[in-house]
């Protein structure tokens, strides 16, 4: 996969993040913190494999 | 040999040999006296039925999607494509017990044709044997087919996995012909298996597959066709898509509730329970009915299932409290998806 602009959104009216926005293969996407979910698993591997970072949320 | 006949009938001393012709019929048979132990393993595999078929989507007539061709990623549901340059859902010279297939083509390499299968329809296959089946044709210039299967390297996880052989199964043929192939699974397989299926050929090469079908045993058994509904149900734990339905542009999709101005948020509820969190798209264009213009959709926390909190933004107009339904504007191409596949 090819993860780009990935970016955590928090959840509304708290400070927690709740999911992450990114382009995915050319998709924009709205990712679950689920390690099941394999578009958030990969996005975990790019950024412990150092090749990607998730930007904090506004 | 002494042949007795006692007081109630019963003749006892006659040896099968002496039967006429040393077969029983139906109606000499005891009801319940052919018991499962002396039936043959191996006929007893066509005794198997229903949810035989660990594949789901097989006969390849589910496509959510609706896209006419991909060169990598889910095409037909469940279907995953690799190495493929072009790819075509098949509805005519389909075997005939088959009215859809898929064409895959490379101009190198190897097109595969790939399924998962998650880890909690696996923990049955430890040590077992499974046997593969379907059909497949060269369309052109393919020339070998392989069939692949695998494991994952954690469950569920596909990152990393391990083959558990790649089986040559010779010359693909110019006509729609049912290969099959048979793996023992390893105790890795409870992680999950992946069925591959691939070619090799010269030039730009085409290969045609469907009716694909793993099941227990050493037997490769009749496809077992489920209704549409069925597998329409059993491909939406992995992958749901709504819209591109209607044809005027103006598709409903949810009703919302504004909690600010420029936000409100629905449940969405899934058609069943996914597999995991679903990750949500949305395409093209949607407003609310009443004119309102939606400048975003996305997740509202941290997902859910089976229903997932959606919100849908505005630039302004929404008032607090109050609900609004949701739809396409003008735009059949509008859909959300909610993927949750491997």
């Amino acid at each position: 996969m090819i993860i780009t602009n990935a970016k955590y959104k928090k959840v509304h009216g708290t400070d927690a993040n709740g999911s992450v926005t990114a382009t995915i293969d050319g998709v924009v996407m709205s990712v679950p913190l689920d390690t099941d979910n394999r578009h958030y698993a990969e996005i975990l591997k790019q950024v412990a494999d150092g090749d990607i970072t998730i930007a904090e949320a506004d | 040999m002494a042949i007795v006949i006692n007081g109630s009938g019963t003749v006892t001393g006659l040896s099968v040999g002496g039967l006429p012709d040393g077969t029983v019929d139906e109606g000499t048979l005891a009801t319940d006296s052919v018991t499962a132990a002396k039936i043959p393993a191996s006929l007893e595999n066509t005794f198997v039925s229903g949810r035989k078929n660990l594949i789901i989507n097989g006969a390849m007539r589910v496509q959510q999607r609706g896209t006419a061709s991909v060169t990598s990623g889910y095409f037909v549901d469940r279907f995953q494509l690799s190495g493929v340059s072009a790819s075509a859902v098949l509805t005519s010279s389909t075997p005939t017990e088959f009215p859809t297939a898929i064409s895959v083509s490379a101009t190198s390499g190897n097109p595969i044709v790939i399924q998962k299968i998650e880890s909690k329809n696996c923990q049955h296959l430890s040590g077992q044997t499974v046997t593969a089946s379907f059909y497949a044709k060269n369309i052109s210039n393919a020339t070998t087919l392989y069939a692949k299967l695998s494991y994952a390297g954690s469950v569920d996880n596909f990152g990393s996995s391990t083959t558990i052989s790649e089986q040559n199964l010779g010359a693909l043929s110019g006509s729609w012909v049912k290969y099959t192939a048979s793996w023992t699974v390893p105790a890795g397989g409870l992680n999950g298996l992946m069925l591959n299926i691939l070619c090799a050929g010269t030039s730009t090469f085409t290969m045609g597959v469907t009716g694909v079908q793993l099941e227990l045993g050493s037997t490769a058994t009749d496809f077992e066709h489920r209704s549409y509904g069925e597998e329409l149900a059993l491909c939406q734990r992995y992958f749901h898509q709504q819209g591109r339905q209607g044809s005027d542009g103006y598709e409903q999709f949810v009703n919302i509730a504004a909690f600010s101005t420029t936000g409100a948020r629905c449940a969405y509820p899934l058609p069943t329970t996914m597999r995991a969190f679903p990750s949500v798209t949305s395409n093209g264009s949607f407003q609310t009915i009443t004119g309102l213009d939606i400048t975003a959709i996305a997740l509202a926390d941290s997902g859910g299932n089976p229903s997932v909190g959606l919100n849908f933004a505005v630039s302004s107009g929404y008032t607090v409290s109050y609900a609004y339904t949701v739809r396409s504007k003008n735009d059949a191409d509008a859909y959300l998806q909610f993927d949750a596949e491997l």
